[in-house]
């Protein structure tokens, strides 16, 4: 379940140990009057690749960018990663902030996480 | 010897909330009514009162055990996403912790937890920066007790030396030193300040993360002594008499009616 696999970002970060060396530009936003650091998407995609791999995974844990996608509802980049480990992978998902100040491990969405606890709840009830 | 490390605890928190959303089973109730403020051109978005209720609802119906506690503390708008930040106080027992949540404005994504990129890089370096002094410190010997000596400049507060114990009760060995720390801290009334962190890991944070790899009991004695672990080994009253002599060390030997003991002049003598 893509939820439980956010410990292992968080319990990596906790333990990571080195300094992270992102490459990141200054632009300014079309149409804004102040001056906002934005990340284009390549930069955040190589600022969250970085990041996870020099803090959130062991030694040996490959960590790859798959593609970066601007979510319209949060003004977030969503990241799609790609983490291997010995022949295994799986594609993780986090987000940013445009300004790469922020980094969200991972996101629940809320109405899909309701249905999926009452369809397992009917389940229970079935076998019970 | 147990984890106790502020930012441990914090990421335990989540964990935790990520943990009790994976075995939550309840349903939630229903969904607040949503408003469209006249000048926003999506489709659905809750104020912040309403971002709060679902948030907490959320969290208490999936994300923690029973008898966990969530209340909301407040609502702001994020500046640099469109994003509500949702303060949230989980508590549970004697313990209780601020969270902070957020959740996308048309409240459709939760995320449980965010990094501030710089602020942890420099956490790490500083971290780094921590154990290396420790190693070196501890590269030249402990004193009595197996306290190490260290090189900073000695803590006081009033001019007293500050005596500060980290623990909390879910620890043997913290169980066991505390009242040995209370029963010394207690000859010196008036010549030390004691600042007992028992149970209480969000104050004097900057000092434990300084002194302790993350691990309890961590005793530091006017920032001139500290050690990590209990002094089991050497037994109840030994442990004792050496954080006597080590408080003596620290106030220039008062009062002289503890201080000038024989037994405890002896180990001032054996302080390095």
């Amino acid at each position: 379940m893509p939820l439980i696999s956010n410990k292992s970002i968080l319990l990596g970060i906790a333990v990571g140990s080195f300094v992270l060396s992102p490459a990141q530009t200054q632009c300014t936003l079309p149409g804004s009057t102040t001056a906002l650091t934005v990340l284009t998407p390549e930069e955040a995609g190589a600022k969250t690749v970085d990041f996870i791999t020099e803090y959130a995974v062991p030694p040996g844990v490959e960590v790859s960018l798959i593609n970066v996608t601007e979510m319209e509802n949060a003004n977030l980049y969503n990241v799609a990663t790609n983490i291997s480990m010995l022949g295994t992978s799986e594609v993780r998902e986090v987000y940013i902030t445009k300004d790469g100040e922020l980094l969200f491990p991972g996101a629940i969405n809320i109405e899909e996480f309701k249905a999926m606890a009452e369809l397992q709840q009917e389940q229970a009830e079935t076998q019970g | 010897m147990k984890t106790f490390s502020p930012d441990f605890l914090a990421l335990g928190v989540i964990i935790g909330l990520l943990m009790g959303i994976a075995v939550g089973g309840s349903i939630l109730p229903p969904t607040q009514p949503l408003s469209t403020p006249p000048s926003y051109t999506a489709p659905d978005v809750l104020t912040p009162e309403e971002a709060g209720a679902k948030t907490i609802d959320f969290i208490r119906e999936y994300a923690v055990p029973s008898g966990v506690e969530v209340s909301l503390v407040n609502v702001t708008e994020m500046e640099n996403a469109n994003l509500y930040t949702v303060t949230i106080d989980v508590s549970a027992q004697d313990a209780s912790e601020v969270r902070e949540v957020y959740i996308t404005k048309d409240g459709e994504l939760l995320f449980l937890g965010a990094i501030d990129l710089a602020e942890f890089e420099s956490l790490v370096e500083l971290q780094k920066e921590q154990e290396e002094k420790r190693a070196q410190e501890q590269q030249q010997g402990p004193t009595i007790g197996n306290f190490i000596g260290s090189a900073d400049a000695p803590c006081t507060e009033d001019g007293k030396p500050i005596i500060y114990f980290f623990g909390n009760t879910g620890c043997s060995a913290c169980k066991w030193e505390h009242p040995i720390m209370e029963r010394v801290t207690s000859k010196f009334e008036g010549y030390v300040a004691v600042h007992d962190n028992m149970n209480n890991a969000g104050t004097d944070r900057a000092v434990f993360n300084r002194y302790s790899t993350g691990s309890i009991p961590t005793i530091v004695l006017g920032c001139q002594y500290y050690r990590i672990g209990a002094g089991v080994r050497i037994g109840e009253e030994q442990e004792e008499k050496v954080l006597t002599a080590l408080m003596c060390s620290l106030t220039g030997n008062k009062p002289e009616a503890v201080c000038t003991d024989p037994e405890i002049e002896a180990l001032i003598h054996q302080i390095g």
